[in-house]
């Protein structure tokens, strides 16, 4: 029950996600994509293996929503925020994304440890604030990177 | 993230690899614009990770990468070891000009290619199985390799408005 309302929710985000108009080519939203993968993966990978701060339960149900969480949910939900940005032209505006944005990154994974798929151990919640907000601005800049390196090689 | 315990055939033959791979990716000839050199590249890196934290990670443990069962420094550098190869697979795809049934072959012959290396990593302890069998990644690489090829054939096709 819990893992079919999961998959519909991130289903939802997903033809949010195709229906929304573009702010990136193509090229960059599969580089935004690939880079968050790359990079969360590795993150998770040092939260609950290399640091055991989290523990993630070995029951299948819940394990199958850790892994479309770590490989699909949160990706997604990244490109979404890169793409709805530029969007809002005034700094304040994009200030204002980017706390809602954290906040439901938070509210996310508070879910998924109320489901008891992640279990903290030595990790408070304001940790994952803080490392939400790292994420963003290293995606950021590699995003930066990418069109920089576009323009001028093109 | 943790260093090598010892620092030996594995971790040198990753780093021989990705000098000599490099080496190449600088001496060829460009054939494609940076753009999408990244993403090619990009895509080795990516779906290794992938496949190795959903295959390698805990509850599922199929293998280990290098020394320990932890995500290590080494096996990030290892991700730079891939990226050069799927941009060879699309470069000599380009370049040979293969059409039709001849993908079909090429990527064939680039998946045993990819075992054949897979192989070799094993001899030197990169990959260390652990109910894992190279013929599964016969298959793994089968997929993969056409994957990006149906990454380029995207990357060339005009854009879709949506």
């Amino acid at each position: 029950m819990k893992l079919s309302f999961f998959i519909d929710v991130a289903m939802v985000i997903l033809i949010s996600f195709c229906l929304l108009k573009k702010n990136h080519n193509r090229f960059e939203n599969l580089f935004m994509l690939m880079a968050a993968e790359f990079v969360l993966l590795c993150y998770y990978a040092i939260l609950y293996i290399n640091l055991d701060l989290w523990t993630i339960s070995k029951g299948t149900e819940r394990f199958i929503i850790f892994r479309i969480y770590e490989v699909f949910f949160i990706p997604l939900l990244f490109l979404l925020y890169f793409n709805l940005l530029p969007l809002l032209k005034k700094l304040f505006s994009q200030f204002g994304l980017t706390v809602l944005f954290i906040g439901i990154i938070l509210a996310v994974e508070l879910w998924m440890v109320e489901w008891k798929v992640i279990m903290y151990k030595n990790w408070h919640a304001w940790q994952s604030l803080i490392t939400s907000l790292f994420l963003i601005i290293l995606l950021r800049a590699l995003l930066k990177g990418y069109q920089l390196l576009g323009e001028k090689f093109r | 993230m943790p260093l090598p315990h010892k620092f030996d055939e594995n971790e040198w033959f990753v780093i021989i690899g990705i000098i000599i791979s490099y080496t190449i990716f600088f001496l060829l000839p460009k054939r494609f614009p940076i753009n999408i050199t990244i993403l090619l590249m990009m895509f080795g890196s990516v779906v290794a990770r992938f496949s190795d934290h959903l295959l390698a990670g805990p509850g599922v443990d199929l293998y280990n990468l290098m020394d320990t069962p932890n995500f290590e420094l080494f096996d990030l550098i290892l991700y730079l070891f891939y990226a050069p190869f799927s941009y060879f697979f699309v470069y000599f795809f380009e370049k040979f000009g293969i059409k039709g049934f001849g993908t079909l072959f090429y990527i064939i012959g680039c998946t045993l290619g990819g075992t054949m290396v897979e192989w070799l990593t094993k001899q030197f302890h990169v990959f260390n199985y652990n109910g894992w069998h190279l013929a599964y990644s016969f298959t793994v690489y089968l997929i993969i390799q056409t994957l990006t090829l149906f990454l380029y054939k995207w990357c060339q096709a005009p854009p879709v408005d949506n």
